[in-house]
């Protein structure tokens, strides 16, 4: 299914964005508000992304890694850019990793669909907010380590800890689920 | 590298992370190409990611897709077919298009008539060198030719004396002419030699034997014209290991007298 799409999309097809869309539309606006912390500018943002991902389908290599790994690089890095202009980047100067992370009022915005909080609730907060700072913000773990004093090695240990208990939640069949979930969800 | 040591060495993460230098992110996407374990072990940590990102997700607005499609449809440039290149032109008027053929005739002419000669230069050089081949040939027998008319002035020769040699099985004659001061050796009476042996001509003078040099068995004409010794008391053929010959024969096999007078 997702080959198809892929192809699809490297042919230019106008249908497969609308599907790449219900696929990973969600999971991707939950990551660029993350980055933005503005729901009107993760809402450009999200629009962008989808459209550098329409204008550079052709050079997405499968060899390389999963459709979704590149769809969440390509958001990551332009709601990167997009909290660049002169207010986001002072707003994200002054204000510490921990709040960004923990933001109040953000929590709210998480699906609680299908128990997946309490999945993912299993996994410690210590781990949980490194894996946000890196995976979701696109901090370097240099980054991490030197905002929140934290040893670059325990920082490396720990997300590779974090993502290894993912991995316990989230195999392969589990992550099929989440694919499609967002799909029959927006049937409602 | 080891497989093992490199999955443990967290580069993997690092790399969906999209936290690689680009060394590192060429040797993952070596290691991903080359190993299918690493590249399941790569995508199990994708997919555990992505489920994550998937626990995580917000459903945008209702409008988001529709107008994502509507920016695509009016940012689309068409990509189609690029235009074809225009046909190649011959040249327009009717001389250069009668000029290009009669070249294109004499070319092809020319190209078989090349090939033509080249096949009959090939054929006339194996003829010279068969003819080559017959002249040396004819050389040869002239050469022959030559010792056997004088073996046969010898014979012809009323001061010519036969010498038997005899080894008690057979005789053979070696002629010999003190007017004439010639020697010739009639080779057809001749044994064959012991394999790996030769034939040596000796004359006895003074009761000593002369090398009177070695008998060529090849001899076309049976005939072997040999040097001339004075006051030879006896001729003698011996049989050596030497193919040049020894300076006192080995083993003599056959002998004979020289008549007097």
């Amino acid at each position: 299914m997702q080959d198809q799409l892929i192809v699809r999309l490297k042919q230019q097809d106008r249908a497969a964005i609308g599907e790449l869309y219900d696929a990973y539309g969600s999971a991707l606006f939950g990551v660029v508000l993350r980055i933005v912390q503005s729901r009107e500018l993760a809402e450009q943002v999200l629009q962008d992304t989808f459209v550098k991902v329409w204008r550079n389908a052709a050079s997405y290599d499968v060899s390389k890694g999963r459709l979704f790994t590149w769809l969440l690089n390509i958001a990551r890095n332009t709601a990167i850019d997009a909290t660049r202009t002169a207010h986001f980047r002072h707003y994200r100067k002054t204000d510490s990793l921990d709040n960004l992370v923990h933001k109040p009022g953000m929590d709210t915005l998480n699906p609680d669909h299908l128990g997946v909080k309490e999945v993912v609730g299993r996994l410690d907060d210590k781990y949980k907010s490194l894996i946000d700072l890196v995976y979701f913000k696109g901090y370097t773990q240099e980054e991490v380590a030197e905002e929140t004093g934290i040893p670059l090695g325990t920082v490396k240990t720990r997300l590779r800890y974090a993502i290894g208990e993912l991995r316990k939640m989230f195999g392969e069949s589990f992550a099929a689920l989440f694919i499609l979930a967002p799909a029959i969800l927006s049937g409602y | 590298m080891d497989i093992q040591s490199f999955i443990q060495s967290g580069l993997l993460e690092t790399y969906v992370l999209g936290q690689c230098s680009a060394e590192e992110r060429q040797l993952v996407e070596r290691m991903v190409a080359q190993h299918p374990e690493v590249r399941a072990e790569l995508s199990a940590i994708e997919q555990a990611l992505e489920g994550y990102a998937a626990a995580n997700a917000v459903k945008p607005p209702e409008w988001m897709k529709g107008r994502i499609e509507e920016v695509i449809e009016n940012q689309s440039v068409p990509t189609t077919s690029t235009p074809a290149p225009p046909p190649a032109k011959f040249p327009a008027s009717g001389f250069w298009q009668i000029a290009t053929a009669l070249f294109a005739i004499l070319c092809i002419y020319f190209l078989y008539r090349n090939n033509q000669l080249t096949a009959e230069k090939e054929s006339l050089q194996t003829r010279v060198s068969e003819l080559q081949a017959q002249l040396d040939d004819c050389a040869l027998r002239n050469k022959q030719t030559e010792k056997l008319r004088q073996a046969v002035v010898l014979l012809r020769d009323r001061d010519t004396r036969p010498v038997p040699l005899d080894n008690g099985k057979g005789t053979t004659y070696a002629y010999y002419n003190s007017v004439r001061r010639e020697a010739a050796l009639d080779l057809a009476g001749l044994p064959a030699p012991a394999p790996g042996k030769y034939f040596q001509f000796w004359a006895i003078v003074g009761g000593k034997p002369v090398s009177m040099g070695m008998v060529d068995l090849q001899s076309f004409s049976g005939w072997q014209m040999l040097p001339y010794l004075d006051q030879a008391a006896a001729l003698a053929v011996s049989q050596e290991d030497n193919p040049n010959g020894n300076a006192t024969p080995t083993q003599v096999i056959m002998v004979g007298n020289v008549p007097t007078g």
